[in-house]
């Protein structure tokens, strides 16, 4: 409760200094709303409907994209830094698309795939795949060898190895890498729904930003924060509720 | 009688980039059925690439490796493999780990809690049964790493500085543990240390070897009577084996190290 109170001290401090800011006119407060203001401007969204509409479309899209990206990377690099032919085939194809920055994609995606969903959803599909493929393929490719050898001389039969020592051994890896494509995944989402869309966080924020309503773009900016956030801490929630070993050994190595 | 290790003209060599290093060149020995067999010697000679070769994650180069006259081909439950540092499953729990054997082999589960209870039991973990590793002692995770190899009742129990990693006192008391366990299981065993005293204690014969690339260099029988106790370290046949075997084991280091640096 006391570690509460104190981190939540900056943040208020933080507040208070933008509402005095910018109630000072000192900035052209068409430009700097103070906080009351971008919250009242979010509680009239939300009442309208409109608010609940576009963090639901947002949110389904970085979802969709960020479960499929995370299947297709799991797979191809558990495959990929197990058995080396696949190796030898999968990962040069892989580094060759990895350093084109997503965000290069955006006006690709539109033409191929317009403007609705089937866009957004590659998008953060393509950029969760990367950082993922890299960590489970590191995390699969570099098991300790050790706990190979302490299950095989116990007695695990080789088709059991795999569930039973490798998948959890690389799980620390893979677990950063998942956490760190959550944040990457709201990133390309919004590039791509400010690029060209109907609905969406990051739509309204460039929508509101054509028609200069700057109480309403914080408001959304804000959001989008608060989603990011949100979604951080509710994987790790997960994680640490379904894998109890894990949090151990992340603070103790 | 089962257990019995033959190791002949055993030599190893791993093959790098631009060379092939020997980590061991002509290892021979021998662990009869039954037997506490140790093997000394120098930091890099090759004590740690026997084992494994005997274990089955490293085949031999040359030479050959019987367990009961069978060449080893890969690694099986009947040899256990107690590690320096652990290598217990930091994603399973003390019960789990030490389950895991049986598991693997589809033993029903009932069998399995009452057997890893008895083990707990035997190693006073009886409380600590849903602790993972990262939460135990040094010691603690050294007794479920046994424990987790004992339950499958091997016949060959192969120890690579099983207590290197542990304190003095906790070293001790596990030394007394195992010597306990031997005796009452009377399982083949071959041990790896560093450490002097802690081989003439435990074995019916040390093995020295060369500095690398490692042979045997020579051997000593323990004559020392059984069951032995903690206060035999002051009987002054136990001191000649030390200072015999320490003699063996310096002009190694010397090699290594070089000789002492005057002042
Ligand atoms: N997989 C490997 N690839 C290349 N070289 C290896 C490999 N394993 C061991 N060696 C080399 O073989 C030699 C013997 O190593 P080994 O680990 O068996 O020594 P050791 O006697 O157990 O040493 P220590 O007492 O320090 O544990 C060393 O020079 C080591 O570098
Ligand atoms: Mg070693």
């Amino acid at each position: 409760m006391r570690q509460f109170a104190l981190r939540s001290t900056g943040i208020i401090f933080l507040l208070i200094l933008w509402e005095l800011v910018s109630r000072t006119n000192l900035i052209d407060p068409g430009l700097f709303p103070p906080p009351s203001q971008v919250i009242s401007a979010l509680v009239s969204l939300t009442l309208s409907g409109q608010l609940p509409k576009d963090v639901f479309a947002s949110v389904l899209r970085a979802v969709a994209g960020f479960v499929l990206g995370s299947i297709a990377g799991l797979f191809v690099g558990a495959v990929s830094g197990r058995i080396r032919a696949f190796d030898a085939v999968l990962t040069p194809v892989v580094q060759v698309l990895r350093p084109i920055p997503v965000i290069a994609l955006v006006p690709l995606a539109i033409v191929w795939f317009g403007l609705g969903e089937a866009s957004k959803i590659f998008l953060v599909f393509w950029g969760v795949f990367f950082p993922v493929w890299v960590s489970s393929y590191l995390g699969i490719s570099r098991v300790d060898k050790n706990y190979i050898w302490a299950a095989r001389s116990i007695g695990i039969r080789r088709e059991k190895l795999w569930l039973q020592v490798i998948v959890p051994a690389a799980l620390p890896t893979i677990i950063t890498g998942l956490r760190t494509s959550i944040s990457l995944a709201f990133i390309v989402l919004v590039a791509a729904e400010m690029a060209g869309s109907y609905l969406g966080v990051g739509y309204r924020i460039s929508a509101y930003h054509l028609v200069f309503q700057i109480d309403k773009m914080m408001g959304y900016i804000v959001l989008m924060g608060a989603l990011g956030f949100i979604a951080d801490r509710t994987f790790a929630y997960l994680v640490n509720r379904a894998l109890p070993w894990y949090q151990l050994s992340v603070n103790q190595d | 009688m089962a257990g019995h290790v033959v190791v002949k003209n055993l030599g190893i060599s791993f093959t790098g980039k631009d060379k092939t290093i020997w980590a061991v060149k002509d290892v021979s020995l021998e662990v009869k059925s039954r037997e506490f067999v140790s093997l000394v010697g120098v930091s890099g000679c090759g004590k740690s690439t026997v084992i494994n070769s005997i274990a089955g994650f490293v085949p031999p180069t040359v030479g050959e490796v019987t367990v009961d006259n069978q060449p080893i081909t890969e690694p099986n439950s009947r040899r256990g493999v107690v590690f320096q540092s652990f290598v217990l499953f930091p994603w399973k729990t003390v019960f789990e780990n030490i389950a895991f054997g049986p598991r693997s082999r589809d033993v029903d589960e009932k069998a399995i809690t009452e057997s890893v209870d008895q083990y707990l039991k035997l190693m006073g973990l009886m409380k600590f049964a849903d602790h993972y590793p990262q939460q135990l002692s040094g010691g603690m995770r050294q007794r479920v790493a046994l424990a987790r190899v004992l339950i499958n009742d091997p016949d060959v129990l192969l120890m690579d500085e099983p207590f290197g990693a542990l304190d003095a006192q906790t070293r001790i008391f596990m030394q007394e543990v195992v010597l306990n366990l031997w005796e009452s299981t009377h399982k083949s065993v071959l041990f790896v240390t560093h450490d002097i005293d802690e081989a003439v204690f435990l074995s019916d014969r040390v093995y020295v070897m060369t500095a690398a690339p490692g042979s045997i260099k020579s051997v000593y029988d323990i004559e020392l009577e059984r069951p032995r106790h903690a206060d035999i370290r002051l009987d002054q046949k136990f001191l000649l084996y030390k200072k015999e075997l320490y003699e063996a084991i310096r002009e190694e280091s010397q090699k290594v190290l070089g000789p002492l640096p005057t002042f």
